[in-house]
């Protein structure tokens, strides 16, 4: 009875230190990916759509850029890529006519913060209040990650002399 | 969920032999932190470069997974699970000619190569996923496990700069 217990208690123990061990390190949740504009509270993410940003936040500067595939407002980048849809019966895919997904968003002015509130020139210890230790740190680059069973997205926060200066957030495959 | 299970297939304990899932191209990007560019970017796989409607085979004989066309960031994929619980994904192919649950033979053609969900050039981005995964950042180096590259499949100079750091910081083993 007495070693009976004892193995139950091991292979809890053993079961519950898989599954930790199994857990990712260093992990935002899903919902840390956004940037705000902050005069006009608009949210920007990998599901927004451009159409409706510009009816928010004002025309951007120079429209989509067909090559770059990129459009950009006064401290805001966002790269995009076309999206597609999937016809089952010949299976193929194709593309859907001026709808964008963001893939990679970028700012780089105070207009924008994080949605956390991490903006352009806040220092170092703000960022770490908020988002604590990184995955990936250098002396001017600190790196959080979120995964998706098919997908890394990362929230990087680029730094000179321990300020903020830059903000990414990055849809990976 | 056990993939395994799903498909009513045993796991076996030999270690399934993979071959190029391409007859030509160039290797545009390792696995591990991509080339440093900007922005630092854990890549799950490797990518090779090709030609709009270039075939594409499967690594390994295996059973064509049931996921969705489009993955969420809007890349087409294409998930093929071995009998040793690897599995192995094929991304952003413009045609898939297998359908779920199809058992293919190696070197069998599944696709054609495209650039659906990648804002890149045409290109294949193959992973392996280790038996057990449920996120992508658990793949694996496909180089380890593939045999040496032909000379018709060629590596971009700028994709061996790389670190070719592996993720398994990202998610420990």
């Amino acid at each position: 009875m007495k070693l009976r217990t004892i193995n139950t208690f091991l292979l809890f123990f053993l079961a519950w230190f898989s599954f930790a061990d199994g857990k990712p390190k260093n992990e935002l949740s899903i919902d840390k990916f956004y940037f705000i504009n902050i005069q006009t509270k608009t949210k920007i993410g990998f599901d927004t759509d451009i159409g409706e940003l510009e009816k928010k936040i004002g025309s951007s500067e120079n429209g989509l850029n067909n090559t770059e595939l990129s459009i950009t407002w006064p401290g805001l980048l966002l790269k995009v890529n076309p999206k597609w849809e999937y016809d089952q019966a010949t299976k193929k895919y194709q593309v859907i006519p001026n709808k964008y997904l963001i893939s990679n968003a970028t700012i780089q002015n105070t207009n924008y913060s994080t949605i956390d509130g991490v903006s352009i020139g806040d220092d170092l210890s703000k960022l770490l209040k908020i988002y604590g230790e990184p995955y990936r740190k250098t002396n001017d680059l600190y790196q959080y990650l979120h995964n998706e069973p098919d997908e890394v997205w990362n929230l990087t926060f680029f730094l000179v002399n321990t300020k903020v200066n830059k903000i990414s957030i990055i849809r990976g495959d | 969920m056990n993939f395994l299970d799903e498909f009513g297939l045993s796991a076996s304990d030999n270690k399934v032999t993979f071959q190029w899932p391409v007859s030509n191209g160039t290797i545009s990007s390792v696995f591990g932190d991509r080339p440093a560019n900007e922005t630092p970017n854990p890549h799950p796989g490797i990518d090779i470069a090709g030609t709009s409607g270039q075939p594409i085979f499967a690594a390994a004989a295996g059973t064509v997974m049931n996921m969705p066309a489009l993955s969420p960031g809007n890349s087409s994929q294409l998930f093929i699970l071995h009998t040793d619980g690897q599995i192995s994904v094929y991304k952003h192919d413009s045609t898939n000619i297998v359908t779920p649950g199809q058992t293919v033979t190696a070197g069998q053609q599944i696709g054609t190569m495209g650039s659906v969900g990648s804002g890149d050039a045409v290109h294949l981005h193959f992973e392996i996923r280790p038996a057990g995964s449920t996120v992508q950042a658990q793949a694996t180096d496909p180089l380890l496990q593939l045999p040496d590259r032909p000379t018709t499949i060629v590596t971009d100079a700028n994709a061996v700069q790389g670190t070719g750091n592996n993720l398994t910081n990202i998610i420990p083993k």
